[in-house]
């Protein structure tokens, strides 16, 4: 008796969820319909954004819809680590969702991404803000989104350390080869009391950027641009001046928490830790004074040679009010919305004089040097093509890297691996049907 | 006789409305992705516009993957070695704490915890017990004289022997209770029958002990490889797959090309073949049952 019963209660609710599913999905639909008849004028767009960027996307269109008060925008987020794959389904289920935020090149194989050349062309938007950032976020020649932000990597320094030390700070003009030393000379201490004269994260990034600087891509056919960078950590960690990517996987270590604790001279990272630390001076969490200089760069390359991604805001292509919607993100990735983003503290994809100004502020808040930033000049992180984050980076650099980092293979032979895996697991999906408009 | 036979059908008509939401539960959240993803592994789809049928391209490409090969690998290493050692320490153990000796039962919840806790909290202790510089276990290898002990997790030839420790001591208490169990309904007149005619401890356990408890240790055989083909936390939580792809198992290459890459029908196939592998172990294990699990 008591089984059956418990079918009973658990069937109903089942029922009961099947039933819920059911009846949500028909008034969102209703709503959806309805209400433009309804009231004329008004149209209802959604838009999903990256978590870090939601506030600064509703006070932006606070302003925004002081000019358009009959567009209603509402703005929604999913948790970091579930973000793109929450959204691709939500998506792929047919969700009405106008507006999507973040890397473009997660969306591109999806092809609900509305080409957004026609509507430039049509509002006649001038794209020199963007630089050659403009071009180099084309696909097979389309534009697909703008950005509304990017982030780029810059070298965070702890000022007190060095003062101590009685070591001159780094240099805005520095070599990798000096950057070894500098870190070589700011390493002292064992154990508990060590201090590491630089950090580097982790990521592939930390390594093939030295590649990167150089103009080299990492999807080209002849990947010997990233020998050194991958050879360089390594020497590093033989130096000691670094955590060793052992240690680094084993406890967790993060950037962020590494540089907080005041043991770390050099940070090398993007320009979101501003904000990490910033926030952690607020909250009194760190009593050291810091500083940004352009990151180190290979010998003949030219200095503030740096890596950026851009974060963009695109336009779904089954949307019912493309129009509108468009008008939201022309608002957002041009003058006046970087504005806001600019004063929130992030790098915008729109840059003019005044908002460099915003961006660099009063001088009243570190770093000192955050003029850098927007001096820089920078290549993509990553080709921004549908697969190169997830396969390439994320898998692909990253399992190779740690292949030699281990020592389980030599610098020659992880690369060479790299290469073989680009082609293979890569480039025979993608690189026939999708080019970047790389300049 | 009428009568009977109408009550009869009113019962099974009650019988089968009770289970109906069941049923309904199991065909619409069960049966129908099954059978979809069967459907889907013979496709090519990430999510948006027509799904192409491709055939058996899917099945093809996996022999010429080589992230596939080395997950598959890597899960016939996990499963060969972590099966027989988690199940004869979990016999031991039953066999051990099955008598009523003192404190007999802070000893059986101590080996239960593990089980029980979450794989998370599991998983960050353990990566703290193998902490390669601070950690207390290369700390105690090194007091033993080993000057350069391995470095686990974050070392290409260690990671997948440190996960299967780890898996091995998460799942040795779950066992453990169903052998107890076993234990628990072997009759005493049989060891007193053995006692009498002479028989020692050691015979009394092969000849006793192991036959009368062959249904249940057929039963954790299979059970144990299914769950360590299908491990997954564990993995995700202490590895993501590194160093290199030395812990990539098939689980975690599923889920990898299903939501990184995007590519449901070659996921859907690689599901496929990881049910094909434990389908046909599981069927080899019934028919080779009959030649030594005991159910008298």
């Amino acid at each position: 008796m008591k089984k059956s019963w418990h079918l009973v209660v658990t069937g109903t609710l089942a029922m009961g969820l099947l039933a819920g599913c059911g009846s949500t999905q028909q008034t969102s639909g209703e709503k959806n319909s309805a209400s433009p008849a309804a009231k004329t004028a008004q149209v209802n767009l959604k838009a999903t954004v990256l978590t870090d960027d939601l506030e600064t996307f509703k006070s932006a269109y606070a302003e925004f819809s002081k000019e358009n008060p009959t567009i209603q925008v509402q703005f929604e987020t999913i948790p970091q680590a579930q973000y793109y794959e929450k959204l691709r389904l939500q998506l792929s289920s047919g969700e009405d969702i106008d507006l999507v935020g973040g890397n473009m090149d997660v969306f591109l194989d999806t092809g609900i991404l509305e080409p957004l050349d026609d509507y430039i062309k049509k509002e006649n938007i001038d794209v020199s803000g963007y630089g050659p950032l403009y071009d180099s976020l084309k696909v097979n020649d389309k534009v697909y989104g703008l950005p509304y932000r990017k982030s780029n990597w810059m070298l965070f320094y702890n000022k007190t350390l060095f003062d101590q030390a009685n070591v001159a700070y780094p240099k805005a003009d520095m070599t990798w080869n000096e950057f070894r030393e500098l870190a070589k000379k700011m390493t002292k201490g064992e154990g508990a009391n060590k201090v590491y004269g630089a950090f580097l994260h982790p990521w592939a990034q930390t390594w093939y950027m030295q590649g990167v600087q150089t103009g080299a891509s990492i999807i080209d056919k002849d990947l010997t641009p990233f020998k050194k960078g991958l050879q360089f950590r390594m020497d590093m960690e033989k130096d000691g001046s670094i955590m060793g990517w052992a240690e680094q996987i084993t406890t967790s270590a993060h950037y962020n928490s590494a540089f907080q604790k005041g043991n770390v001279a050099m940070n090398l990272i993007g320009d979101w830790h501003v904000a990490q630390l910033r926030q952690a001076e607020t909250e009194k969490k760190i009593s050291f004074d810091w500083d940004v200089v352009p990151v180190p760069h290979p010998e003949g390359v030219a200095a503030n040679t740096s890596l950026a991604t851009p974060v963009s805001l695109m336009v779904n292509k089954n949307s019912k009010h493309k129009e509108e919607a468009f008008k939201v993100l022309q608002f957002m990735t041009g003058a006046k919305g970087a504005k806001q983003f600019a004063a929130k503290g992030f790098l915008t994809g729109y840059v003019n004089d005044e908002i460099r100004k915003i961006y660099i502020g009063d001088g009243s808040m570190k770093p000192k040097n955050i003029h850098f930033f927007v001096e820089q000049k920078e290549y993509p992180e990553y080709p921004l093509l549908p697969g190169v984050k997830n396969i390439l980076v994320n898998n692909v650099y990253k399992q190779e890297g740690e292949m030699a980092l281990t020592n389980a293979e030599t610098v020659d032979q992880a690369i060479q691996k790299i290469g073989q895996r680009v082609e293979k697991e890569w480039a025979d999906k993608y690189a026939k049907d999708f080019k970047a408009g790389k300049k | 006789m009428k009568d009977s036979s109408r009550a009869l059908r009113r019962n099974r008509i009650t019988g089968y409305t009770f289970l109906l939401p069941n049923i309904i539960g199991f065909l619409i959240f069960i049966c129908f992705p099954v059978g979809a993803s069967f459907l889907m592994s013979f496709t090519e789809w990430n999510g948006f516009g027509d799904i192409e049928f491709a055939g058996l391209s899917n099945y093809i490409r996996l022999w010429s993957d080589e992230t596939f090969r080395i997950s598959l690998l890597n899960s016939l290493i996990m499963t060969g070695v972590s099966v027989p050692v988690t199940l004869l320490l979990a016999i031991l153990a039953a066999v051990a704490l099955n008598k009523g000796l003192r404190g007999v039962k802070i000893f059986r919840t101590a080996i239960f915890l593990p089980h029980i806790t979450a794989t998370i909290a599991v998983a960050v202790v353990w990566q703290l017990l193998y902490n390669p510089t601070m950690g207390p276990i290369n700390g105690m290898l090194r007091s033993l004289g080993i000057d350069h002990p391995p470095t686990w997790l974050a070392s290409t030839q260690w990671a997948l022997i440190s996960v299967i420790i780890v898996s091995i001591w998460h799942s040795i208490g779950y066992y453990m209770v169903l052998y107890l169990a076993g234990l628990q309904g072997i009759p005493k007149d049989l060891y007193e029958a053995a006692e009498i005619d002479g028989a020692g401890k050691v015979s009394q356990f092969r000849n006793i002990t192991l036959p009368m408890l062959s249904p249940v240790i057929f039963f954790t055989i299979i059970m144990g490889i299914i769950n360590s083909f299908k491990v997954f936390d564990l993995v995700f939580v202490l590895t993501k797959g590194g160093p290199g792809r030395s812990t990539h198992m098939l689980v975690y290459d599923i889920y990898y090309t299903a939501f990184q890459r995007f590519e449901y029908g070659y996921a859907s196939a690689m599901a496929y073949v990881l049910f094909a592998i434990i389908l046909v172990i599981t069927l080899i294990q019934f028919r080779g049952q009959k030649r030594w699990v005991n159910y008298s």
